[in-house]
């Protein structure tokens, strides 16, 4: 049997862990859904440095890495080796200091607390008298342990002051790189930097894909990448949303002119390109037909397949008892990472009963109004459940500022970093999962994420969502008005006191959708490619 | 699958009292305008997140199909408006301000709405120019009563001229807009006054006691109160003015208060102070419910408004439907109103304080057959009503 093979175009600037992308996790499932298929290949064509980011990726979502092949130009960048170079040692300095000073702090505790034990169990006067040169001695060689320390990290701070003073063009070079290396992300001359090197490192990548005769049609997962146009093969390109468009004024002050340089590269991405792929027939129709005036005749939608998480729990999640004590461990685990750990470090009810919405902060998110429903149902409803969130704080101001100024720390917790098993943990436990999003490329995973671990949920009222919760009766239980906090309550309060039966009939579109599996997207994209070859 | 339009009208300072009347009305009327050309719309009221001013039980008589959403105004400097033009498909070309203005609902900023309709030009910012807007302006006392910073006037200013239309209620309104403003007279409309929908509590005639005449006004600087106290000192030490006054609206209680921060007010404590008389007969009530102030105005023998150069006031109209006449200063906008709605208002002098005494002398005597004779009064009928809808609506839609 012959085998075709396709390509995927990736371009992801240095620094970025394709495990912390979306897009990095759908490119993961799309990979599994590939293996499965016996009569083609797929074949990564990326950038060098992102070949690790590649196999770190098939690991933690168990991948296997033979279903593929990976190619990217010979040799890498030796100005970003450096960079890895200089990352990777800072990390072993600070843990070693962090270790070395962790030591002494516990030989000089373990002397003084040695003192202690002997000047309070001294037997008679004259021990406790004998006793006190040497509890001197103790005291004097602890203090003088101390001091060393503490003398130690000052000079350190001292020799450092007086050469940065002295040096003050090398002090602004060098605390520049410092500072970049340890979040290259964060500064704009990196980001130029990296700009220049990622548009050498196209055109390598060019040259590999125009040897590859072979492969019969490209495809680029997203629309951050103009460089793939240049390719001649037949090709497509994903255009999951175009998030900026829809939350101008909201992404406005979020990073700045960077952010503006790669929406203009987006643009650029898709106005270069003639054909498309969409998760939602609503992305197809008011970004890429209405905004940018593309044909809707050379755009497929594509819908996702779902996200479960019932195996991150249990081998059995049937078994409720099992399941039930290993998500109530890793709540535990979970609270660890809230932004409060004043509170939460010692928060030890495993029963606690929360609502939960996984998701990043984002402007189109619209984490306000739920917050907004919260307090009405905490305050006006009385409604005990906590909100359990896993955005960071730090993200949106606003968010950070409504919590505080109506003192919710305490009852909305935001646990972020979680990891995946942590997080179908903390969709297990929920009484009740909510999404506010006003606007995605596709139906949210939270869906079938929720019900594949037991828990019911209700959403917003958004074109993408109906596009697949068609069944006019099922909108009707679990949908709200993303614009009206009030509406948003009233669903949650409804859906608290009808678990069961909200879930009862959600169950039943959840195992319609299970049949949908990303073999069956894979195989639309390979229908697609394939189209796209033989016009050729 | 045709989207229906979406408007917000916005409230864009803490109007309360007629002010977010007004607005809860005009958010009605569209609504009802375009339902009556055919067309399905969805209208937003929108103001300031505040509890106090905003409690829920303001809006209880609210249409049930305008919705409602708070917001605070959230400031973007030059490059974040730029940025937000480009992301939006805007051009970036448009902005040469140091900063701009823009309603945030906490959601999406009211880009779910294709048209902004804000309740007054203060708008101490330019906003930034994603939606088209209209503003509904209802007077410009400070071209008459000076008040306002040259700062902020030059904003108002501005934020009238680069608006998509101007709305007023009266034709002095619309002199002033053009005149004072600025505004190419294409981008004004004289839309006619919308009446509140006065619920009426009906008094039975023997709650009726007379003895009293309501004056009707509250703290602001153009409300004319140095000359309606002096009015009162004349009328009750001079010509033996036998009716009590009852003076009712928004802060009056601290009409007397002799605040130093306001120099008319302290004036006016003067005017009460030197007068026996008036501290006799005069009863600071404050802000009322308004089934209080009803059935107060309902048992009166008649309304003084005394107030000068703003855009009138429909208590008068209120006054006229539970069969109480009016004494009523004479300016320009109340001229429209007793016109426009057929209103048969005793005139005075607002400058000329012994002109306003004699009239509050001479009510004393006629108000009991000007009450006669309106008996059977009605501001304005259905018919009207809806035309009166059709009409913003038509205004309104041309700036979608």
């Amino acid at each position: 049997m012959s085998i075709k093979t396709y390509g995927i175009y990736l371009s992801y600037p240095p620094t970025v862990d394709l495990r912390a992308e979306g897009l990095g996790r759908h490119l993961a499932a799309f990979l599994n859904g590939a293996a499965q298929r016996e009569d083609s290949r797929f074949v990564i064509v990326c950038p060098s440095w992102s070949k690790k980011s590649i196999q770190a990726l098939c690991q933690s979502e168990k991948i296997s890495e033979r279903s593929f092949d990976v190619i990217s130009p010979k040799g890498g960048v030796f100005s970003l080796k450096l960079l890895e170079t200089y990352q990777i040692i800072l990390k072993k300095i600070k843990k070693h200091r962090l270790s070395v000073r962790k030591e002494k702090h516990q030989t000089a505790f373990l002397i003084l607390n040695r003192l202690k034990i002997k000047l309070a169990s001294a037997r008679s006067l004259i021990d406790f008298m004998l006793f006190i040169p040497r509890a001197v001695t103790y005291c004097f060689l602890s203090l003088l342990l101390k001091l060393m320390i503490g003398l130690n990290n000052s000079l350190i701070g001292f020799i450092s002051f007086i050469n940065l003073k002295r040096h003050h063009s090398s002090r602004s070079l060098f605390h520049r790189v410092h500072a970049a290396s340890l979040q290259p992300k964060d500064h704009d001359w990196v980001f130029d930097l990296f700009t220049h090197i990622e548009r050498k490192e196209n055109v390598l990548m060019l040259a590999l894909i125009n040897q590859m005769t072979h492969v019969r049609a490209w495809f680029s997962p997203t629309a951050f990448w103009p460089s793939f146009n240049n390719i001649t093969a037949p090709k497509f390109m994903c255009v999951p949303d175009v998030v900026l468009a829809e939350f101008p004024i909201g992404f406005s002050n979020m990073g700045g002119d960077r952010i503006l340089e790669t929406f203009k590269k987006v643009e650029t991405a898709i106005l270069g390109s003639e054909y498309f792929v969409t998760y939602s027939e609503h992305i197809k129709q008011t970004i890429l037909v209405k905004r940018y005036g593309m044909n809707p005749d050379k755009i497929r939608v594509v819908h996702h397949a779902t996200n479960r998480l019932d195996s991150f729990l249990s081998d059995d999640f049937l078994d409720d008892k099992k399941t039930r004590e290993v998500s109530q461990s890793l709540l535990l685990s979970a609270m660890k990472k809230s932004s409060y750990p004043a509170y939460t470090d010692a928060f030890s009810n495993v029963c606690v009963k929360f609502i939960f919405y996984a998701s990043q902060f984002r402007p189109s998110k619209n984490v306000l109004t739920l917050l907004r429903a919260y307090r009405y149902l905490l305050r006006n409803r009385y409604i005990s459940h906590k909100l359990i969130l896993t955005g960071a704080p730090g993200k949106i101001a606003e968010i950070d500022a409504y919590i505080a100024k109506h003192h919710l720390a305490y009852d909305v917790l935001l646990l972020s970093r979680l990891s995946v098993p942590e997080l179908a943990a903390c969709y297990h436990l929920a009484d009740l999962a909510v999404n506010p999003s006003l606007s995605e490329g596709g139906c949210p995973f939270t869906f079938t994420e929720a019900l594949s671990v037991g828990t019911p949920v209700v959403m917003a009222d958004i074109p993408v969502t109906t596009e697949i919760i068609a069944d006019p009766n099922l909108q009707a239980m679990m949908l709200f008005d993303p614009y009206d906090y009030k509406n948003l309550a009233a669903r949650i309060e409804w859906a608290l006191e009808h678990k069961e039966q909200l879930f009862e009939a959600q169950k039943a579109t959840y195992n319609q959708l299970l049949k949908r599996t990303w073999r069956h997207v894979v195989d639309e994209y390979i229908t697609f490619l394939d189209q796209l070859s033989h016009q050729k | 699958m045709k989207k229906h339009k979406h408007i917000a009208v916005i409230i864009p300072v803490n109007y309360t009292g007629g002010s977010l009347r007004g607005a809860k009305r005009l958010a009605e009327t569209l609504l009802v305008g375009s339902r009556l050309c055919g067309e399905s719309i969805t209208v937003t009221l929108a103001h300031l997140d505040d509890e106090h001013f905003y409690p829920d039980s303001e809006f209880i008589d609210m249409h049930p199909d305008v919705s409602r959403r708070v917001y605070e105004w959230k400031i973007l400097d030059s490059a974040s408006a730029r940025r937000a033009l480009a992301y939006s498909g805007s051009s970036e070309q448009v902005v040469q301000e140091q900063s701009y203005c823009v309603p945030d609902d906490g959601i999406n900023q009211f880009l779910d709405c294709d048209l902004w309709l804000i309740i007054s030009d203060r708008l101490s910012l330019p906003l930034l120019p994603i939606r088209p807007y209209v503003l509904m302006v209802y007077d410009y006392i400070q071209r008459y009563i000076p008040f306002l910073s040259q700062e902020l006037e030059l904003a108002y200013f501005d934020a009238a001229r680069k608006a998509n239309a101007v709305l007023v209620t009266t034709e002095f309104t619309r002199e002033d807009a053009t005149q004072y403003a600025g505004i190419p007279p294409e981008r004004v409309h004289k839309l006619p006054m919308l009446v509140p929908v006065f619920q009426k509590t009906v008094l039975s005639e023997t709650h009726k006691n007379h003895t009293y005449f309501v004056y009707a006004t509250n703290t602001g600087a153009h409300k004319n109160l140095e000359h309606a106290f002096l009015a009162l000192k004349i009328y009750y030490d001079d010509l033996g003015g036998t009716l009590c006054c009852h003076i009712t609206g928004f802060n009056t209680e601290n009409l007397l208060s002799n605040d130093a921060n306001y120099p008319y007010l302290q004036k006016v404590a003067r005017i009460y102070q030197s007068s026996p008389m008036m501290k006799k007969k005069i009863t600071l009530c404050g802000m009322l419910s308004d089934v209080v102030y009803q059935k107060k105005l309902q048992a009166a023998r008649y309304l003084l408004h005394a107030g000068a150069i703003d855009n009138g006031t429909f208590c008068v109209i209120e006054a006229a439907l539970l069969g109480v006449p009016s004494l009523s200063s004479d300016y320009p906008a109340m001229r429209e109103i007793a016109t426009e709605f057929d209103l048969n208002v005793t005139w005075m002098n607002p400058n000329d304080p012994k002109n306003m005494a004699e009239q509050l002398k001479w009510m004393e005597t006629h108000s009991a057959q000007l009450s006669h004779s309106l008996r059977s009064y009605q501001p304005v009928d259905l018919k009207s009503m809806n035309d009166n809808a059709i009409e913003y609506w038509k205004v309104v839609q041309s700036c979608l």
